[in-house]
């Protein structure tokens, strides 16, 4: 009865290790192929071949009566088996008493082994020896039931085995992983500085990019005649070792953009959106001002954690930050759904317009933690800070739906923020709207430019949060009749003039003595007189 | 294009699967003398002096694990049969790099890899590889060489 280990859920997660046999046989692989895998394909390959590797095995296994006992008796010519020595064979060429009073009488057998070296080994041994006992014959697979086949298996634990294949791939410095397939480095084609310099020319007639590897290859007229998959891989490796070039395609997707041509907001965060990390103690913050927290997800709040796959539609609202940038926050709830690369920090996709079915060039800005490409989006609609934004997934990869809750425009009265003798002041004033907004979080700018400047002397001058708090909750405590106002208000309001998430400013609200909590999200300024 | 060779992936630097063994000539170069090691390790497991050892008295040893004869010297013998096999021969309070050395003189100085070390002294291989790969040579434990 054969066991077959690699039936078994231990063998595959518990027990599995990518051994360097297992890294030659698909070296071996790569270079018969000529073809850059990904890890999945390696990972099937590397199952296909743990069974073959198995089947071989127990095919050669020998019979129970070769297996090499210490209590059996040997004699010059036989052929013995080792099954401690991973089987290994060899034939006695001789043999001799044992020499040592604590076994009793046994012989020592020299055995030749099958590599030609010389090793001896106990028999006639009547003291206990593991080797004695019968070969362990469990099966967990009984013969006759029917086996998975590799390709059941690596459905079933495909995902280990690529997890610790990726893991022992990377510690070899031969093989280069692009858009997550995997190549030796010794045998990518020749790309010089001549196909380089063709390849930009290529994305400049195109505006930059982006574009495919294969129809930039194509339009240059490159690397013609050898293996299209190769070639492309090279070429992708060659441009990634060029600073002019950048990879800016989705996960699965190669695509190119002159670096160049990026827009400036792509290469550096806008000023607006910068964020030096104010430090807080986060056990402050009360369970209700942790879920005011989660609820606006700003975009450098803790990650809460995620669960099931990307959500079909995300609103959010704006605050003022983003809308002068024209940028969306990359949130954790809002990085599920936009494109995501295995390398690339920048990711060129499409925002489409759900009314007009207007397509917006944008970007994933991973390391800013920032969409970018809505500025004149938001500037035609004249949407206020605060305003509801819908975001929908489509069908098509690499697209993303954008919408609003739009009405005929009316005049509302609006919070709204100025400046008046260099100071930030709040006040509520009339204005046309076409669009949803949140009470809680909206804010006008009249005067982005004035604005602008008063965010810059906030900065320059390290206005501490504490007082820009203070100033803020003055104003807005005069709004309110009670003068109360709403935490998620005040951080929409402070994000006007320095950027800032909301875990510090709820934080300063429990812990300065000027802020008393009135019920619910409401605060007062105690000294307010409200 | 012509096909390369295909260059080996076998890094000069100790992997999971190098395996390791005490190199009885460090040992012999560095002036420490092994014999005294193995005899006060001995002695320090079983609490008292141990009786004359006799260097000379040759004697077979059978591995238990693979049945295969070695002819050792009694000292050498008393700590594989004996010594070895003390419950307290390797513990968790015992520092690492002795571990790993009680454990090759318990084999009689078989090969064994990082992972086939951490079965024994029930540490992490890669606590145990990164102990072992670097410059400095501790209690003469070195990588085997590939083609040894």
């Amino acid at each position: 009865m054969a066991q077959r280990q690699t039936q078994t859920a231990q063998y595959w997660v518990e027990d599995f290790q990518v051994t360097q046999e297992d890294i030659d046989y698909l070296y071996g692989v790569l270079l018969e192929l000529e073809t850059p895998l990904s890890i999945d394909e390696m990972a099937l390959l590397l199952v296909r071949y743990r069974t073959q590797q198995e089947e071989t095995r127990l095919s050669r296994r020998p019979k129970q009566e070769t297996l090499y006992r210490p209590e059996s008796s040997y004699k010059v010519g036989d052929e013995i088996t080792f099954p401690a020595l991973g089987y290994a064979t060899g034939k006695v060429i001789d043999s001799r008493p044992g020499d040592n009073p604590d076994y009793g009488d046994f012989t020592v057998i020299k055995v030749e082994m099958e590599g030609g070296q010389v090793a001896e080994f106990a028999s006639d041994l009547k003291v206990e020896h593991i080797l004695n006992q019968e070969e362990e014959t469990t099966a967990s697979t009984e013969e006759g039931e029917s086996l998975l086949t590799p390709e059941e298996l690596f459905i079933e634990y495909g995902g280990h085995v690529a997890e610790a294949l990726e893991a022992r791939l990377a510690e070899h410095e031969d093989l280069v992983r692009l858009a997550g397939r995997w190549f030796p480095r010794s045998l990518l084609l020749d790309v010089n500085i001549g196909h380089l310099n063709l390849a930009e020319a290529v994305l400049d007639l195109h505006g930059g990019g982006p574009m495919p590897t294969r129809e930039i290859m194509a339009e240059a007229g490159i690397l013609e005649g050898a293996s299209e998959r190769l070639a492309e891989f090279s070429l992708n490796y060659a441009l990634q070792q060029d600073e002019r070039f950048d990879e800016v395609g989705p996960a699965g997707q190669v695509l190119w953009f002159l670096r160049r041509m990026e827009p400036e907001e792509v290469l550096t965060p806008p000023p607006r959106l910068r964020y030096d990390p104010i430090p807080y103690d986060p056990d402050l913050l009360t369970p209700e001002l942790r879920e005011l927290e989660q609820e606006i997800g700003d975009e450098h709040s803790p990650a809460p954690a995620q669960r099931g796959g990307p959500p079909d539609e995300i609103t959010l609202q704006l605050i003022y930050p983003h809308r002068r940038a024209g940028t969306l926050p990359l949130s954790a709830q809002l990085r599920r759904m936009f494109p995501t690369a295995y390398e690339a920090p920048r990711i060129r996709f499409t925002i489409v317009d759900a009314e007009s079915g207007e397509e917006l060039p944008s970007w994933v800005v991973r390391p800013g933690g920032y969409v970018y490409g809505l500025g004149d989006w938001f500037e035609k609609r004249d949407l206020p800070a605060g305003t509801y934004l819908i975001l929908r997934r489509m069908d098509e990869p690499g697209k993303v739906q954008i919408d609003y809750l739009k009405h005929k425009p009316r005049k509302e009265w609006l919070r709204t923020a100025f400046v008046e003798n260099g100071r930030l002041r709040i006040d509520n004033r009339q204005r046309p709207v076409g669009a949803e907004y949140d009470e809680l979080m909206v804010i006008d700018v009249e005067d982005p430019e004035a604005i602008d400047a008063l965010w810059e002397k906030v900065t320059k001058q390290n206005i501490p949060l504490e007082r820009l708090m203070k100033d803020i909750a003055r104003d807005l405590a005069a709004l309110n009749p009670q003068g109360n106002f709403h935490a998620k208000t005040l951080y929409s309001v402070v994000n006007v003039v320095r950027r800032c998430p909301p875990g510090p400013i709820f934080a300063q609200l429990v812990a300065l003595p000027e802020f008393e909590h009135v019920g619910g999200p409401y605060w007062q300024l105690r000294d307010s007189g409200g | 294009m012509p096909k390369p060779p295909a260059p080996s992936l076998n890094l000069l630097k100790p992997t999971l699967e190098t395996r390791f063994h005490i190199d009885y000539e460090w040992w012999e170069r560095s002036g420490h003398d092994l014999r005294l090691e193995i005899q006060r390790l001995c002695e320090e497991l079983s609490e008292e002096p141990l009786e004359d050892t006799e260097a000379d008295v040759i004697v077979d040893w059978i591995d238990p694990e693979t049945g295969q004869v070695k002819r050792v010297d009694r000292l050498t013998y008393l700590l594989l049969s004996l010594c070895s096999q003390r419950a307290d021969y390797i513990t968790e309070r015992t520092p690492l790099i002795e571990a790993v050395f009680r454990a090759l003189l318990a084999t009689n100085n078989r090969p064994m890899t990082a992972v086939e070390l951490a079965e024994r002294i029930g540490r992490p291989a890669d606590v145990i590889l990164r102990a072992l790969a670097g410059r400095r040579v501790y209690k003469g434990i070195r990588p085997l060489p590939e083609d040894a």
